[in-house]
């Protein structure tokens, strides 16, 4: 990869005009990212992977016996201050890395190609003089456990074995992954975050962050999440994993060594799930009933003539990059990872127990037309925590979007945290009044 | 001490997020010229500085809101308010910052609510009308809704949740029987427009307008008890004494009352 020849400020994605690759709107079909030489791009990153839990010190796990190895990968971006307090983490979404923003410097055509053409999944609000302003705050991201993106998961090597665990792998939970976390953070020097902030799984993180650490936050900060999953969420998720189950390429989990791999069912739990992370009116006004005559498919048209409905080949397009670049196996550990989460464990069934435990500040955004997380059950946080006397701050944006607002509005998410991550701290209020901390 | 007193305090005590916090800040930078977006923290400093030891205080120039300086009168420590269509938090922030209390806001204008978060005040952006249901009994002190009952759908239902929701109400409205409203309309013939009903009738607000006596009767009606009243005469504000000598329902403006339920049902 030459990287010299991004000399314009912006400069155009390389996804082939037509092919949907942006999740931006229907009409316009290129994005504008900020360039690696931007003033508002944080640059080329180098993502750090390190062996953070060894078999003297494994890690316990909310179902089964403590676990090791476990190597994390993660991106520190903006400097971290003297006193290590300036700290944001960013919790990731299911299908996230711990590429927030900027240009992986390491990406080539054989390793992540898919990073070559796009900056990190959060680059619109992460950034110099951006909302998650990386000159004032030192963000970091870390790849969740289970996932297929440089943190230990079923596609990594059981040293036991000498082959990947597949299937073998530990039902990991999402209180897992935080408290992994936690020992990145430990094993950085730093004590406290002044913000731990996510959406959809990622806020699910950001809620156990403030729950199961609540000396360690300042702010935390949940998007579009909810204390747990409805019904209607479950059952997508549930005809998700059935695709890949009933694939017959699967093979148990132990299909690492073949030549084809379960990319079907794969593709057909991400075409589900996204049409989940859409709206009904987001997908009329992006596709309506337009057709296409681009073959983006491999299966063609079934009409014979050669066209497709847009919506047909942008889902075909998404199942067919997720594909590429996922792991069955994770997909499967990471699903029920979110399946599983309930907001309520740590107050034994009752959420404003769980929250009486939380000393953040506490910003929950829901949106209007999210399906998987719609705002009566983001509502819950909020209404919890003030059945518990705790201030919270909660914001419900009107979109069209659907579940992917949180990353499609950057613009309204981003004024409010903005606004949030600069307001002034409880301990700065009490100082300024006076009157002693509690 | 004294000598200590009188230097700077360190930047780190004071730097220009927080002072636009403070109420009245923001309006005094404007008087003195500096414009909100200002970074050059040390000018500001020297700005502030000077007009410190000039012996005033930021609160002179604070919006001029008849009732907040009553409400604070009200609260006493680990209080809790809840401030329905708080607006940009004048009173939210004036509470916290002076006083050792939860503040809670709720409000429906976007653009008020981030004004809000940007001051560190916790803020709900919602229609309060539909989120009093979503709260449980007593989880307040004070509810309060300043000007705000006379634009709401259903004043009473809001009314009486918000007596179940905190241990007293705090509520004020323009009077609609003050005598100038009265000649307006009697004589003028004319949808009356005041300095407390500023609005004309087509763009204004205000769908279920009261007097004082309404007010009054209701709270008969409903078994309720008036705690405390005040009631701004010719912008001076009074103790109403209710069922006293003067017939405030003809000489004042806006109103204040704090209520509570008789029969309050809900365990200490």
């Amino acid at each position: 990869m030459e990287k010299t020849t991004f000399s314009s400020k912006t400069f155009h994605s390389a996804v082939p005009q037509g092919s949907f690759g942006d999740i931006s709107g229907g009409s316009q079909r290129r994005k504008e990212y900020d360039s690696p030489d931007s003033l508002h791009s944080v640059g080329w990153t180098y993502p750090k992977r390190i062996r953070l839990v060894t078999p003297d010190n494994p890690l316990p796990l909310d179902y089964g016996t403590p676990f090791a190895p476990i190597d994390v990968e993660y991106e520190m971006l903006g400097e971290l201050a003297s006193d290590r307090n300036n700290v944001i983490l960013i919790t990731h979404a299911l299908s996230g890395d711990a590429h927030v923003a900027g240009w992986d410097a390491t990406a080539s055509p054989t390793w992540r190609p898919w990073r070559l053409d796009r900056p990190g999944w959060w680059d619109t609000v992460v950034g110099p003089g951006k909302p998650i302003d990386t000159n004032r705050f030192c963000v970091l991201c870390v790849n969740i456990l289970g996932s297929c993106y440089g943190t230990t998961g079923p596609a990594s090597i059981n040293p036991a074995t000498g082959r990947p665990y597949g299937q073998n792998f530990p039902l990991v939970t999402v209180g897992d992954t935080v408290r992994l976390q936690a020992r990145l953070l430990d094993h950085l020097g730093i004590k406290q975050l002044y913000a731990v902030c996510g959406g959809s799984l990622g806020g699910l993180q950001a809620f156990e962050w403030a729950v199961a650490y609540p000396e360690r936050v300042v702010k935390c900060i949940i998007l579009a999440a909810g204390p747990r999953l409805s019904a209607q969420g479950l059952g997508f998720n549930v005809v998700g994993r059935h695709a890949i189950l009933s694939d017959a390429n699967f093979n148990n989990g132990d299909y690492y060594d073949q030549a084809t791999k379960p990319d079907d069912g794969l593709a057909a739990a991400r075409m589900l799930a996204h049409i989940t992370y859409l709206s009904g009116q987001g997908m009329e006004d992006k596709f309506g009933r337009r057709r296409t005559t681009r073959q983006i498919g491999r299966n063609g048209s079934a009409n014979g003539t050669g066209e497709q409905f847009e919506v047909e080949s942008y889902l075909q397009y998404q199942g067919q990059s997720f594909v590429a670049r996922f792991d069955a196996n994770s997909y499967l550990y990471i699903t029920h990872m979110l399946d599983n989460y309930d907001g309520t464990q740590w107050g034994n069934g009752s959420l404003q127990a769980a929250c009486a435990r939380i000393k953040a500040e506490v910003m929950v955004v829901s949106f209007s037309t999210d399906w998987l997380y719609p705002p009566e059950c983001c509502r819950e946080f909020v209404v919890a925590l003030m059945r518990n006397r705790i201030p919270v701050t909660y914001m419900q944006v009107e979109s069209n979007y659907g579940h992917d607002a949180f990353l499609v509005e950057a613009k309204t998410v981003g004024r409010m945290l903005r606004a949030f991550l600069l307001s002034p701290t409880l301990a700065r209020r009490q100082f300024l009044r006076g009157g002693q901390c509690k | 001490m004294k000598s200590k007193a009188n230097q700077p305090p360190a930047k780190s005590d004071l730097d220009a997020e927080a002072l636009k916090c403070l109420p009245g800040v923001e309006d005094f930078l404007r008087a003195i010229g500096v414009k909100s977006n200002d970074s050059s923290f040390s000018a500001l400093y020297q700005r502030v500085a000077d007009f410190t030891k000039s012996g005033k205080d930021f609160s002179e120039h604070a919006p001029k809101r008849w009732e907040d300086p009553l409400i604070e009168t009200l609260v006493r420590p680990n209080d809790s308010i809840l401030d329905l269509g708080c607006g940009e938090g004048d009173l939210l922030a004036r509470l916290s910052y002076q006083h050792d209390v939860v503040v809670q806001g709720v409000d429906r204008d976007g653009d008020a609510v981030i004004r809000c978060i940007e001051r560190g005040m916790p803020v709900c952006h919602e229609d309060l009308e539909r989120f009093l249901d979503a709260l449980p009994d007593q989880c307040y002190t004070y509810a309060v809704l300043e000007q705000t009952l006379q634009t709401l759908h259903a004043p009473l239902k809001t009314l009486r949740q918000m007596l179940r929701v905190a241990r007293w109400c705090v509520v004020s409205f323009p009077n609609f029987a003050h005598w100038s409203v009265r000649l307006a309309f009697s004589l003028g013939g004319r949808m009356p427009v005041t300095s407390s009903l500023p609005y004309a009738w087509h763009d204004t607000p205000n769908i279920h307008l009261c007097s004082i006596t309404d007010f009054i009767d209701w709270t008969e009606e409903d078994n309720i008890n008036i705690v405390k009243a005040w009631a701004l005469v010719e912008g001076k504000v009074l103790d109403y004494v209710v069922g006293g000598e003067n017939d405030y329902n003809i000489t004042a403006d806006q109103a204040l009352f704090v209520i509570e339920r008789k029969d309050f049902p809900y365990p200490n």
